[in-house]
């Protein structure tokens, strides 16, 4: 069973037509960058698989389930674009609440955040308000949550946006750790080279449309670089 | 844990650090010294055609009035802290990371309105329990009453509070704010007039028969109060209607809520 699959799906917003006859289907332990223009439909696409709006036509569903059931959202993580966290919260306390809400409690719940800030560099900053943090070090805490539980499928936004370059190479880190442990992962992104190294197949959004999608070889030409192709694609 | 108590503690925590929280503590201590005033009155003497009488009522039904009003102050203060909770997390953003984990949108909802909620009636339990004090010490009036009276303050908050939520899904602040007023004011009057028995007719009888007794809910339990010629409400359909009526508010905002369609 994929663990996420988009069918024939279409999603206008009145007259604009964000996602037209969208089919995708994404297998457990397997990394997918979607990879578009601005306005493409990627984000839209993220929101169907989230149960955060519905398809006008076709079907969404997370490991079988459709996404509007809570328990199809069981062992995700998320981490959105425009990432927005409480500015009167303190790290921890946010770390916790999510780590809750995933599911975990008591010591284990304490345990996997401590790990978490840890692993992700915003340990000295647990007592910090989110109000007070850098962009960056939100950023950080935004990637600290989503890999609570932990999750088996991993939805990044633009999981980049905001990071140094150091924060960069740490985020390629724990994403390649996730991938490793057997995650699902689906990054939408418009840094074609974030995708290349840490995804093993790519969907080229465009319109709407699907133009490509499938393993690298199988859309990228020989001697072709990832920038060139994506825009052989869109360009068509 | 559950994922409802762990949102609904977040957001009880999440309104008490609300600007508005310290307006609403100073608010009270105003209206506590205001009860200590409306809460003083004695049986007055009055001459009627030379005749001497006493107003036994008096001090009842002041009573009365001063715990109606403020129910329906915590009733309305439920409506206004409702009418943004929700929608400010939506606005920014903090509901969709919270929306991506296994919580149902019928359960984040009532979290938030229960934190809001959480609010309205901790004010409301200070000022009703500091005024139950003055009129048990000063009118010698049993305590009994207030008890139904507060459960239809509950209620009546319940179903302004989850209304009110439910219209800022679709309206801004300001006009949600300004919409409670007006229906919390417009339930009181058609409730007053269909206490005294004048039929007011028209829209206003119906919101009297058929809207939520919010004011006549509160003011039920308290006629004992009241000398036994006072025209009398009867409680237990006015506690059913308003049963029913939060019922059905907070069956409205699961619905809309569920129906939204929310930025990632």
């Amino acid at each position: 069973m994929p663990a996420v699959e988009l069918s024939g799906v279409t999603k206008r917003y009145g007259v604009r037509q964000a996602l037209c006859d969208v089919n995708l289907s994404l297998e457990q332990g397997s990394a997918l960058g979607l990879l578009g223009p601005n306005g493409a439909g990627k984000t839209t696409a993220l929101r169907l698989m989230l149960g955060f709006a519905r398809p006008t036509r076709g079907q969404v569903r997370l490991h079988g389930r459709d996404p509007a059931d809570p328990e199809a959202r069981r062992g995700l993580g998320y981490l959105p674009e425009r990432l927005s966290l409480p500015s009167h919260v303190r790290v921890r306390d946010l770390l916790v609440l999510h780590a809750q809400l995933a599911g975990l409690d008591g010591p284990e719940c304490q345990r996997q955040v401590e790990a978490t800030m840890s692993r992700t560099g915003v340990a000295d900053r647990a007592q910090d308000l989110l109000g007070d943090l850098s962009k960056g070090l939100r950023q950080r805490v935004g990637f600290a949550q989503a890999f609570l539980g932990p999750p088996q499928l991993l939805l990044l936004d633009e999981p980049t946006s905001g990071l140094d370059p150091i924060g960069i190479r740490d985020a390629r880190e724990w994403i390649g750790e996730a991938r490793e442990r057997g995650c699902t992962i689906l990054i939408s992104s418009h840094i074609l080279s974030e995708v290349e190294r840490t995804c093993d197949q790519i969907a080229i959004l465009h319109e709407g449309l699907v133009r490509a999608s499938g393993r690298f070889s199988e859309v990228v030409g020989e001697g072709e670089s990832l920038e060139d192709a994506f825009v052989r694609w869109v360009r068509g | 844990m559950s994922a409802g108590y762990t949102l609904g503690v977040d957001a009880l925590r999440d309104a008490l650090g609300r600007r508005i929280v310290p307006v609403l503590v100073v608010i009270c201590v105003l209206s506590i010294m205001a009860l200590d005033s409306c809460t003083s009155c004695a049986p007055a003497q009055i001459e009627v055609n030379g005749v001497p009488q006493t107003l036994e009522g008096l001090p009842g039904g002041m009573s009365l009035l001063t715990l109606v009003v403020l129910g329906l102050w915590v009733i309305v203060l439920a409506g206004i802290l409702s009418a943004d909770h929700l929608r400010n997390t939506l606005e920014e953003g903090y509901a969709s990371l919270a929306l991506s984990r296994p919580v149902s949108r019928t359960s984040y909802a009532f979290a938030r309105l229960a934190g809001a909620l959480g609010v309205a009636l901790g004010v409301g339990a200070l000022l009703l329990a500091a005024a139950s004090y003055l009129v048990a010490v000063r009118a010698g009036l049993p305590l009994t009453p207030v008890l139904g009276s507060s459960l239809a303050c509950v209620l009546g908050a319940v179903t302004v509070g989850a209304l009110s939520m439910t219209l800022s899904l679709h309206l801004p602040r300001l006009p949600s704010v300004l919409l409670v007023f007006a229906a919390v004011g417009v339930i009181a009057l058609a409730n007053l007039l269909g206490a005294t028995r004048v039929d007011p007719g028209g829209w206003l009888s119906a919101i009297d028969q058929w809207g939520p007794p919010l004011a006549a809910g509160l003011a039920a339990p308290l006629q004992d109060w009241l000398p036994a010629d006072y025209t009398r409400l009867d409680s237990g359909p006015l506690f059913l209607r308003l049963l029913f009526w939060s019922a059905i508010a907070l069956f409205q905002l699961g619905f809309e809520f569920r129906r939204l369609e929310i930025r990632g």
